[in-house]
């Protein structure tokens, strides 16, 4: 855990609300991708960070600080987001705000369909594939700390990795 | 597919850009002579490159406000952990652990007749009171494979912590101290292995093995301490040091 995160974390328990406001400015944005990538469903990925952010506030003093702090919180947002899952079983229907310097309308369109398409792609992968493909490509993170978030060996991220992109290869150029 | 399960291995790597450069020639050198492996490779590519591109989804603008809400708002509680104390860890801990300590403290109190040295137990695992010049109240614990005890001693103008750990997974040990105490020095026994960080509030220690640590504090007036210890993302121990007046 970094420095800054572990400080962080200490004067939040001493109640300092600030330092907690720190926290969730660095990490909500994040949270809510990682929560929107899993469940798919924009509503579903605020009520997701606002739980997660609930939950690790609560939880806060059971934290090691010797930890990473990131590790234990998108640990806390997979698991969070999975249960979201497996409590809608409604048709998701995504909408994508495009960001404001999206190029022009016929860009637009044809960014939209391919995340449309890697949306879908996304949600026929399994649970543990979608993840780890989550954890890489829209959280950053390496092989060593998507083992730490989900608490798996790193060869076991790479095997899983290679074969969700595998899969997404298949599905996307329609062999799948 | 006839593609090397080595070359898709070194393929993927080259696209998270964690390839040696003597796996990155042999597969330049595979892809350049058999089309079914480049069609591969080009193919992943464009798929990464395509998962890459879907961006970053804006959260609302409010989202922010609605978790201080969530967190904050509830049952009227306008200030930080410390005064709400139920929802934490505290919660959780406090039964089990002030349980044995509250017993240990009558049996302790009985014994030794210092009615005047009941400590301040509110929301802490275990609290322990230390006349100015006593240090006869030691502490242990025992918990996930790391045991040991712990020996506060308050004088004037001095606080001496001592810890006798023995683990053999790495534990956490966090001082937490304020205002008006200012961390001194630290001993440890012989081949002790350990790191440290602290700053002007929190001393952390990270250890392994078995080790004595005193550490001292300066005091320039009876300020509580707060220790706590961690093993694995659990809870060992906490507890709060208070000179008695």
């Amino acid at each position: 855990m970094s420095t800054t995160d572990s400080s962080l974390v200490i004067e939040t328990l001493n109640g300092d609300r600030e330092a907690f406001g720190r926290l969730v400015e660095k990490y909500e944005r994040r949270i809510f991708n990682l929560a929107f990538r899993i469940c798919g469903d924009y509503e579903d990925a605020m009520d997701v960070t606002q739980t997660v952010f609930v939950k690790a506030f609560d939880r806060l003093g059971t934290f090691d600080p010797s930890r990473k702090f990131f590790s234990w919180l998108y640990k806390m947002g997979v698991n969070e987001s999975l249960n979201q899952v497996k409590r809608q079983s409604r048709i998701v229907h995504v909408e994508f705000d495009l960001p404001s310097h999206a190029p022009g309308p016929e860009q637009q369109i044809i960014q939209e369909e391919s995340i449309s398409l890697v949306q879908t792609a996304l949600k026929r992968l399994g649970e543990d594939q979608r993840v780890v493909i989550i954890l890489r490509h829209f959280v950053d993170l390496s092989y060593r700390q998507i083992g730490e978030v989900l608490g798996i060996q790193e060869k076991t991220v790479k095997s899983r990795l290679y074969s969700a992109r595998q899969r997404m290869k298949e599905i996307l150029t329609g062999a799948g | 597919m006839s593609i090397d399960e080595t070359y898709i291995r070194m393929m993927n790597e080259e696209i998270d850009g964690v390839i040696s450069d003597s796996d990155a020639e042999k597969l330049a050198s595979y892809v350049r002579t058999d089309p079914e492996a480049e069609k591969y490779y080009g193919e992943l590519r464009t798929t990464v490159r395509a998962i890459d591109n879907t961006g970053e989804v804006e959260p609302p603008p409010d989202l922010r406000e609605r978790i201080f809400e969530s967190v904050y708002g509830r049952s009227g509680d306008k200030t930080g952990i410390r005064a709400s104390e139920g929802r934490t860890f505290w919660r959780s801990f406090v039964p089990v652990f002030a349980t044995g300590v509250a017993a240990g403290f009558i049996l302790f109190a009985v014994i030794r007749q210092l009615p005047d040295k009941t400590p301040d137990e509110s929301g802490y695992g275990a609290t322990i009171g230390a006349a100015q010049g006593e240090n006869e109240t030691t502490e242990k614990f025992d918990a996930f494979g790391v045991k040991g005890s712990i020996l506060p001693v308050f004088e004037s103008g001095s606080v001496t912590v001592t810890i006798e750990i023995a683990s053999d997974v790495d534990a956490s040990i966090l001082l937490e101290f304020e205002e008006g105490v200012s961390f001194e020095s630290i001993r440890s026994s012989e081949y002790a292995a350990y790191q440290m960080e602290v700053d002007e509030k929190n001393l952390l220690l990270v250890h392994q093995g078995k080790a004595e640590y005193i550490v001292r504090f300066r005091s320039i007036e009876p300020a509580p301490l707060v220790l706590r210890i961690f093993t694995d993302g659990k809870t060992v121990a906490a507890m709060k040091f208070s000179a008695s007046e």
